[in-house]
């Protein structure tokens, strides 16, 4: 009996450990309160503004099946009803906290009252690459193999009277492709830079942030697929510049006798077009022309005495990164015939193997 | 006496060396000589043979250098009282760096800059007309951007490959080498000034990657990248006063928005299918969200409004949204907010550029890349009455434009924009 006794305590002591610990992990944005006999689980665990969050309420002691259950939402009656464990409630704007009750009327007369209070939190991960892109670009800088990206969490953990929990207050515990990032993760970390996954490979970036007083807390989590980078060929115009705003395709006519053609490596690991890394490996009309030094991604075309057929081939290739090697080939129509011609005349002569200029 | 005699052998060696001598001064003059011939060659290929231009287009502007006339395009507009009869112009039909409406309600100026040699012009749509303001040579300007009063910001690539940034002034006093202006386009020019004048200013610091002006009050609110591998959001008066850091990040691509009412707002840049943020942003720093986690997110704020017009690229398909109250609305439109303007004043009106057909897959980048084109139409926008109408098509002119950069004037009347595929700067009328 004494035996009996002693079991029935301990199981007692584990059943209300448990409670509390779902207790803990359920915790969402914000909860507070609660009593050992009946919990509140909600999901999602960390709502945003706006969400929907499903509550459902448990007990290890209490048969809440046969039991009657009240929703309260800020002391209003939302739902109620015999075994009614499940409820939903839509969050707020930032900074507007609410809280939810359940009090539960078992049918021997025992009540049990639990409450929790939400406060939604959004986390923002924000993220770009230290790759490539050149000037007035307007879109962002996207990871290729090689790169680095940049990541930075914004945590916005909005108090009930409006202000805002300090970055330097909040713990950031990174993961990357589910391994934590000890060494990158902690207080005021918002910010990472990570490598990005290898060719054709996704990244899988997750930040849980936590406020150091455990009021607040959100996980956000974002995949970053690492692209191949992008070649393009633009003429670079004694008049315009670069014309980045129109890339040339396989084939192009150019009206003038002379033109600069600029290379342009999107998405590359490198600080500039003629990076000292990236090795261009330029032909015209498949004779190999030797890369300027000092300005290796463009080349210079003169149709000087010819019919201004060219095909001009790019290969690019990083003296680091074994396994970046993008090509390209454009056929080009120089001169004033150029644009009325379409493709080399059989026998044509060759214009550009001395003619081609770095 | 004795004769002096040069000994026979040393007489053969004299003469070897004189032929050798004459052989080799003949050979450096053929060589010279071809030599010269292949440079001429070279510098004919180049254009240095060729004669000097006329410039007899007399204003110095490429477009009349190049003799590319302007066009105009369209129906008869409805507006009895207007001057015009044409619903599209061609302004300039050489590369444009930026434009902006100058002046207001009752005398409302096109002011842009030509990007080959960074002059500022000043187009008349009522009268399809064009002067040009300044004299000031400006090479390779790849952005351009106006103030209300005609203030303008010239980026350029300078000789280190990094960005400069130019504000620029037209100045009061007349140049005295400077000849009298005419209109581009043959129409009587009704400018503000008579004769081009000289663009006065200041550089920034190099290397701002990204820039927006309050139209109102010339601060500038810009993108810069710092130590640490990221990049500062700074805002500055237009008279260097009051610099200050306002925002920092690890993340390098933002875009920046300034709006007349000194709302500042910061795009991430967009990438087709990866979640985009922006805000708004206060002088103190602080951030608020106005449109999170959507993927290929593209922007359009209004002015003194909370209104919203945003785009979302993913895969091939393009939406766009208008947030009113609070809860954003689909728009029977595949649009990108790039595209779009909003009508001034209280309305929720917006006019946006449309593709025909499909568009590629992952649009944004692309079309950033200048590796697609699109054909758009224009469409009017309600967001108070839930409606949508097509208001012009291109393609009734056989046209085919892609617009982008659209701005407004402040009555409403006409939007100018370039068309993406060779920057060129065109005027729509609107119907009211």
């Amino acid at each position: 009996m004494r035996y009996r006794a002693w079991l029935i305590a301990v199981l007692g002591a584990v059943m209300l450990f448990a409670s509390n610990a779902y207790a803990q992990v359920g915790l969402s944005s914000f909860i507070q309160g609660g009593t050992s006999d009946v919990t509140i689980a909600m999901t999602p665990s960390s709502p945003a503004p706006g969400d929907t969050v499903a509550l459902s309420l448990e007990s290890p002691l209490i048969d809440l099946s046969q039991s009657s259950v009240t929703w309260y939402e800020n002391g209003k009656v939302i739902d109620q009803g015999t075994g009614d464990t499940s409820a939903s409630v839509q969050t707020g704007a930032l900074g507007q906290h609410m809280t939810v009750s359940a009090v539960v009327q078992t049918p021997d007369g025992t009540s049990a009252t639990t409450q929790i209070t939400i406060a939604p939190t959004q986390i923002d991960l924000l993220v770009d690459s230290d790759s490539y892109v050149p000037p007035f670009y307007l879109g962002r800088a996207l990871p290729s193999a090689g790169t680095d990206l940049r990541v930075q969490a914004m945590a916005r953990f909005k108090r009930a009277d409006g202000s805002y929990v300090p970055s330097s207050s909040i713990v950031y515990t990174w993961k990357q492709d589910g391994r934590v990032v000890g060494n990158l993760s902690g207080t005021g970390k918002s910010s990472v830079i990570l490598p990005a996954a290898p060719l054709y490979g996704t990244s899988e970036i997750e930040v849980d942030a936590r406020s150091t007083d455990n009021a607040f807390s959100g996980v956000a989590s974002v995949a970053l697929p690492s692209t191949q980078p992008v070649v393009l060929l633009y003429q670079d115009s004694p008049l315009f510049g670069v014309m980045y705003y129109h890339a040339l395709p396989e084939t192009a006519t150019i009206g003038d006798s002379e033109m600069t053609f600029a290379a342009v490596p999107y998405f590359a690991q490198a600080s500039g077009a003629n990076d000292p890394r990236l090795a261009y490996a330029w032909t015209v009309n498949g004779s190999l022309i030797a890369a300027s030094a000092s300005d290796p991604s463009e080349v210079t075309l003169n149709a000087a005495n010819s019919d201004g057929q060219a095909t001009i081939g790019l290969t690019l290739t990083h003296t680091s990164i074994i396994y970046m090697d993008s090509t390209g080939m454009w056929q080009i129509a120089l001169g004033p015939g150029g644009a009325s011609e379409s493709g080399s005349a059989a026998g044509a002569k060759d214009p550009f193997t001395d003619g081609a200029q770095q | 006496m004795k004769n002096f005699r040069i000994p026979k052998a040393i007489s053969f060696i004299l003469a070897a060396v004189i032929i050798l001598i004459l052989g080799g001064l003949a050979g450096w003059y053929f060589y010279l000589h071809a030599q010269e011939g292949a440079t001429d060659s070279v510098d004919a290929a180049r254009g240095l043979g060729a004669a000097v231009p006329t410039f007899d287009g007399t204003t110095g502007s490429t477009q009349a250098d190049q003799a590319i006339a302007s066009h105009t395009f369209g129906t008869t507009n409805s507006d009895s009282s207007s001057t015009s009869t044409s619903q599209l112009w061609e302004v300039d039909g050489t590369p444009v760096a930026g434009m902006g409406f100058v002046g207001n309600q009752t005398a409302e100026y096109l002011y842009y800059v030509e990007r080959a040699n960074g002059y500022v012009f000043e187009a008349h749509p009522s009268t399809e007309s064009v002067v040009r303001l300044t004299n000031t040579l400006m090479p390779k300007i790849y952005e351009a951007q106006f103030a209300d009063d005609g203030s303008v910001v010239e980026r350029a690539i300078d000789a280190a490959g990094s960005v400069s940034t130019f504000l620029g002034m037209i100045s009061t006093s007349t140049d005295a080498s400077s000849t009298a202006a005419s209109a581009v386009s043959g129409s009587q020019s009704t400018g503000t000034s008579s004769a081009p004048m000289s663009l006065t200013g200041v550089y920034l610091q190099p290397g701002i990657q990204a820039i927006a002006i309050d139209p109102a009050s010339r601060a500038l609110f810009y993108i810069v990248g710092n130590a640490a591998g990221g990049i500062n959001a700074v805002t500055e008066e237009w008279n260097g006063m009051r610099k200050k850091q306002v925002f920092s990040s690890i993340v390098g691509s933002w875009r920046p928005y300034m709006l007349a009412d000194g709302t500042m707002m910061l795009l991430e840049s967009p990438a087709d299918g990866l979640p985009g943020y922006a805000y708004s942003v206060n002088s103190a720093g602080t951030l608020t969200a106005i449109a999170s986690a959507i993927p290929g997110l593209t922007i359009l704020p209004k002015t003194s409004s909370s209104i919203l017009l945003y785009g979302s690229s993913s895969g091939s398909s393009l939406s766009l949204f208008g947030e009113a109250t609070g809860t954003p609305t689909l728009l029977p439109i595949a649009t990108i907010a790039d595209k779009c303007v909003w009508l001034p004043g209280s309305s929720e009106v917006a006019y946006c550029a449309v593709p025909n057909g499909t568009t590629p897959t992952d649009f944004l980048g692309n079309w950033y890349r200048g590796t697609t084109d699109t054909s758009d139409d224009w469409w009017e926008i309600d967001l108070s009455a839930g409606t949508s109408a097509r208001i012009y098509s291109p393609s009734a002119d056989n046209l085919s434009l892609d617009v982008e950069d659209p701005t407004i004037d402040p009555s409403g009347n006409y939007i100018a924009f370039r068309n993406a595929a060779d920057q060129s700067l065109w005027v729509l009328r609107v119907a009211q």
